[in-house]
């Protein structure tokens, strides 16, 4: 079992998650977070005084699946999050040593 | 008087009719008034009923903009100084303000007795007196303690505003001298404004706001569409306060202040975009007011033409006095001592150079002199309401500390102060940040790196 968990411009979850629920994926976790990447935020002017936003608002989604599925929900969620752009997002795998499904005690592949 | 045609006087008095008409009464009889204008007394208590209830629509708006334009941390805290300023204004207005403003005599207003005609100039002048008595708040906002606040009040309550209107309304000695503010330009927002002033230099700025580099700081404001909101609740309380002073040219002093409104928002907004590329919406809402403090002193007696002009001016004075206030480091948060004090100043001067009526001339129009009596009242207001208040100031901040403990101040003012957060369930200082924003971003000054 896998993790991936992909940080995307907010406004792209949508489609990330249409991609991903096509390819078959039934469950996943989203949260508001903040942060920044090479992209180092951005400059704004208030009251005539510059100010800068570092901390830029992005979504981090996450999904455990068995690891024979994870190269085809990578290009899924490339190709639904891309813009091209800076400030795009990235995306992690990580090993999961276990899952277990609290309402049947299944564990493993059956229970993500 | 310029534009008083019989078709907009005949408006205003039928405006006046559908307002009887929800009255108790019989309402035909509000109709033959609307009838035949010429020969109709005004009905005085309705009007001043009317447009004082309207300008109380100025306190809620100025706590709205006040609070929406400073951090969360400390809404509650600056929302409940506005309201509750205006409750402790009052009361300090019945037992003594509004003698002082008579001249001595109408302690608890016992001269008035039973007789419902003579209460008008109380309910207005204390209308007026809110919405001065809510103008430093914005400036004093997010490091103001409530104990210094609840004191200020009752100087501008009982002192400072009753005895400026005395002097230049009425017949006080600068209204003898030709001295004219016709809603208020001086005698309400050049007092709260001047008095924002002093407060803003004895109080010092907020934590963080300057930083010993000579940086100026950005303190972002928390909730714009709430400052919009307020802003649009100023503008139409002040159809009732300008319009309050002259009911029989009620429809063309209107007509100027939503000129003036809407003259000083654009020229602020022209001015920063061209300078920042983007109208910043809280500089904007500053222009506009800015611009209905300036018509304030001269809505009677000036063309639209003039009314745009002089807002105009306003809408711009204000972009540059909110960077030169900065530069001398006293922190205005939202902004109200360049929309009221400098604004109000620029009111009371363009009426010595604009006004064009049968009773008050300007400059333009060849009378030099009423420019140099506005010009007397202007330093008259800045002794009084700056030089007075700030001494004040010092003094009774021995007493009780202005202004509340540095860890209160990073805390935000909200539970130490009223016990109440403004928004319980939402985190309000993040633990990204190092204490004094309040939000997720980190402030570079202007002409400093990043690192």
């Amino acid at each position: 079992m896998k993790k991936i968990e992909a940080v995307i411009k907010p406004f792209k979850l949508e489609e990330v998650k249409e991609a991903l629920s096509d390819f078959g994926i039934v469950g996943m976790t989203v949260t508001e977070v903040k942060g920044f990447g090479r992209q180092k935020g951005q400059t704004e002017i208030y009251r005539s005084n510059e100010y800068s936003v570092d901390f830029l608002p992005k979504i981090k989604i996450e999904v455990v699946l068995s690891e024979d599925k994870v190269e085809d929900a990578l290009d899924a969620i490339l190709k639904a999050a891309r813009t091209g752009k800076i400030g795009d997002g990235k995306i992690f795998v990580l090993p999961v040593e276990e899952a277990v499904r609290i309402r049947t005690g299944e564990t493993a592949d059956a229970a993500v | 008087m310029w534009l008083k045609s019989h078709a907009s006087k005949k408006f205003g008095i039928l405006a006046l009719a559908v307002t009887l008409g929800v009255l108790p009464g019989p309402t035909a009889h509000a109709v033959e008034i609307a009838i035949e204008p010429p020969t109709v007394e005004y009905p005085v208590m309705l009007w001043q009923f009317l447009t004082g209830s309207l300008v109380f629509l100025m306190p809620p708006g100025l706590a709205m903009l006040a609070t929406g334009l400073t951090r969360a941390k400390n809404a509650s805290h600056t929302a409940f100084m506005t309201f509750f300023g205006c409750a402790i204004a009052i009361i300090g207005f019945w037992i003594a303000g509004f003698a002082v403003m008579r001249g001595g005599s109408g302690f608890f207003l016992r001269h008035l007795g039973n007789d419902p005609d003579k209460y008008g100039p109380f309910f207005w002048m204390a209308a007026l007196l809110c919405v001065a008595a809510s103008i430093p708040v914005g400036a004093l906002a997010e490091r103001w303690s409530l104990k210094g606040f609840y004191l200020c009040t009752l100087f501008v309550s009982l002192l400072l505003f009753p005895l400026f209107a005395l002097w230049a309304w009425r017949g006080g000695w600068l209204a003898r001298l030709g001295y004219v503010d016709f809603a208020g330009s001086g005698v309400v927002h050049g007092v709260g404004g001047l008095f924002a002033l002093a407060g803003a230099t004895v109080l010092g700025p907020r934590i963080g706001r300057y930083n010993k580099g000579g940086g100026v700081v950005p303190i972002t404001a928390h909730n714009i569409p709430l400052a919009l909101l307020g802003c649009f609740l100023l503008a139409v309380g002040w159809l009732g306060f300008n319009a309050g002073h002259g009911p029989e040219s009620a429809t063309s002093i209107a007509t100027v202040t939503i000129l003036a409104g809407a003259g000083g928002a654009v020229a602020a907004a022209t001015y920063m975009i061209m300078t920042t590329r983007k109208p910043d919406p809280t500089i904007t809402l500053n222009g506009m007011l800015a611009g209905l403090v300036a018509s304030s002193a001269s809505a009677a007696y000036i063309s639209p033409s003039a009314a745009v002009i002089t807002s105009a001016i306003a809408g711009l004075l204000v972009c540059v006095s909110v960077q030169f206030f900065d530069h001398w480091r006293i922190d205005d948060p939202v902004g109200a001592i360049s929309v009221h004090g400098v604004g109000g100043i620029w009111g009371v001067l363009a009426v010595g150079i604009f006004a064009n009526s049968d009773s008050v001339k300007g400059c333009l129009h060849g009378n030099w002199g009423q420019l140099g009596v506005q010009a007397l009242g202007c330093a008259v207001l800045l002794l009084w309401a700056g030089g007075f208040s700030w001494i004040f100031l010092k003094i009774a901040d021995r007493f009780i500390p202005m202004r509340v403990a540095p860890e209160i101040e990073l805390e935000g003012l909200d539970i130490p102060e009223t016990g109440l957060v403004g928004y319980p369930d939402f985190q309000l200082v993040s633990p990204h940040t190092s204490g004094f924003s309040g939000g997720l971003t980190r402030r570079t000054p202007r002409g400093e790196n990043r690192t």
